[in-house]
């Protein structure tokens, strides 16, 4: 369940990162106005080390469209994988079926 | 009855699976809802795609900029937020539903689901099938790039080898005499039309099932929709070329096996390996199963004198096999249970479910079953 969550939480603050198409440079305009640049250097500081690898990759593989957006697929992807792993963890406690037989009269 | 290795291949499967994801989240227990779960995410991808997409093949009149159906693909990829994912998922989640179907398919036949009244189940899923592969495939004629101009072509030449009617067809499918804006137009109208006529056999496939499982456990879709995420990101969309009609060469091109595999049997074994793989693969598919299917099941059937008409075997029978009518003049009781011999499987749902020993087996006592279900039931414990 740990595991799932980690990779749901992983998932989740990478999203914007991705979103962002990998750069801080792109914090939309009205999120400077809300001051939000610590944030988005947070998010830079942690996953910006992996942009390069992504956009490897994605060149290697001759992918059409946003860089980001693939990887903003591959985050949540992890997210929802994650949290199905956490979600499956607490789920599966009752997982054996109640059987109930009829009493025979 | 004895069990088949294939069947016990499934079980061990199976039982591998309950250790992984335990039985409630099973995916092998939901193959027949797995497909309609990947249908809803193509519809909606799909309807997303659908808000950009221009069907045509040249639009050049309207606008100084060249915009067809090609062109409204790259703007879709490159310029709407999100596209390229979005047209990936529509692009995998196709192929998911393929295999989804296949794996539902195998299992059906290897657990023996397919016998007797269950013609109906097996014969609609075909169809979904091949409906499903022809969805497929005009949403890669759609595209206009130069696969799509090489299938085009291939399957206008296939159709027009079909005698007497093979000329009319080509002309339908093309929606005239040649490629035209028209084409585009009528593809985008098989590929949309055909998809909510899958609705329509989906309810045939349904009809005579008392419980059909159509939705799986969230955490299964959560998985499935996880893992095309994955697969968008690892195999991103590529680009391509625009169809040039000018063009007579024809290149080679990338298949997609899932949905193309018809395409790859023409260009290896021409056009009388096509026809016979495709109308030959097609006839054994719907016709094998209805001799093996005629191994005889003996009904179950009802005391009469001891049925209350309680109505809890016909709501728990899976196969709507048990109909309750008014009981005969003098019965204490309102109504009583008859089984359609037809329908009835022989799997003892029934017995276990009578509180009154009203129903049997021929060959199983009542006895029998409840001491079965409760050996089961302490072996799983």
């Amino acid at each position: 369940m740990a595991i799932g969550i980690a990779a749901c939480l992983y998932g989740s603050i990478m999203m914007p990162w991705a979103e962002m198409n990998m750069t801080k440079e792109n914090l939309p305009h009205t999120l400077t106005l809300l001051r939000l640049e610590p944030v988005a250097d947070a998010l830079d500081s942690v996953f910006g080390q992996t942009a390069e690898a992504h956009k490897a990759s994605l060149d290697a593989k001759e992918a059409e469209g946003n860089r980001g957006e693939y990887v903003y697929a591959f985050a949540i992807g992890l997210a929802i994988l994650g949290g199905a792993l956490a979600v499956a963890a607490i789920g599966s406690a009752d997982e054996q079926e109640k059987m109930l037989m009829p009493e025979k009269k | 009855m004895e069990t088949s290795v294939w069947t016990k291949v499934f079980l061990v499967t199976e039982d591998l699976f309950n250790k992984i994801a335990t039985s409630k989240y099973n995916p092998l227990y939901y193959h027949g809802a797995l497909p309609q779960f990947i249908m809803y995410v193509l519809f909606l991808s799909g309807l997303l795609l659908f808000a950009y997409y221009v069907p045509t093949i040249d639009n050049a009149y309207v606008s100084k900029n060249l915009v067809n159906a090609f062109t409204s693909v790259k703007y879709i990829t490159n310029d709407i937020p999100f596209g390229a994912v979005v047209r990936a998922v529509h692009r995998y989640a196709g192929d998911a539903m393929v295999v989804a179907i296949v794996l539902h398919m195998v299992r059906v036949w290897f657990t023996d689901r397919y016998r007797q009244y269950r013609w109906v189940q097996w014969e609609s899923g075909i169809v979904l099938l091949i409906m499903v592969l022809f969805i497929g495939q005009t949403g890669y004629y759609l595209i206009w790039d130069e696969r799509s101009l090489i299938l085009t072509r291939m399957t206008v030449s296939a159709l027009e080898t079909i005698p007497v009617i093979g000329v009319g067809l080509g002309h339908w499918f093309l929606n005239g005499r040649a490629i035209s804006n028209l084409t585009l137009s009528n593809f985008l109208f098989i590929h949309i039309g055909l998809s909510f006529t899958l609705l329509f056999g989906l309810w045939i496939h349904y009809v005579r099932m008392t419980r059909p499982v159509i939705t799986p456990p969230p955490v299964v879709n959560y998985v499935l929709m996880g893992l095309l995420l994955l697969v968008v990101y690892l195999f991103p969309i590529t680009a391509t070329k625009m169809a040039d009609l000018q063009s007579l060469t024809t290149n080679s091109m990338d298949i997609d096996l899932f949905f193309l595999f018809p395409y790859w049997v023409l260009s290896q074994t021409g056009m009388f390996g096509f026809w016979a793989f495709t109308i030959i693969g097609t006839l054994a598919v719907c016709l094998i199963p209805l001799p093996m299917g005629a191994k005889p099941i003996e009904a179950a059937e009802v005391v009469n004198t001891k049925c209350t008409g309680c109505t809890f075997c016909s709501r728990d029978c899976p196969y709507q096999a048990i109909e309750m009518v008014p009981a005969p003049a003098g019965s204490r009781f309102k109504l009583i249970a008859t089984v359609k011999s037809y329908r009835c499987s022989g799997c003892g749902v029934c017995v276990g479910a009578c509180a009154f020993d009203a129903i049997d087996l021929p060959n199983l006592l009542d006895t029998d079953v409840t001491e079965k279900i409760k050996q089961l039931s302490k072996a799983q414990s």
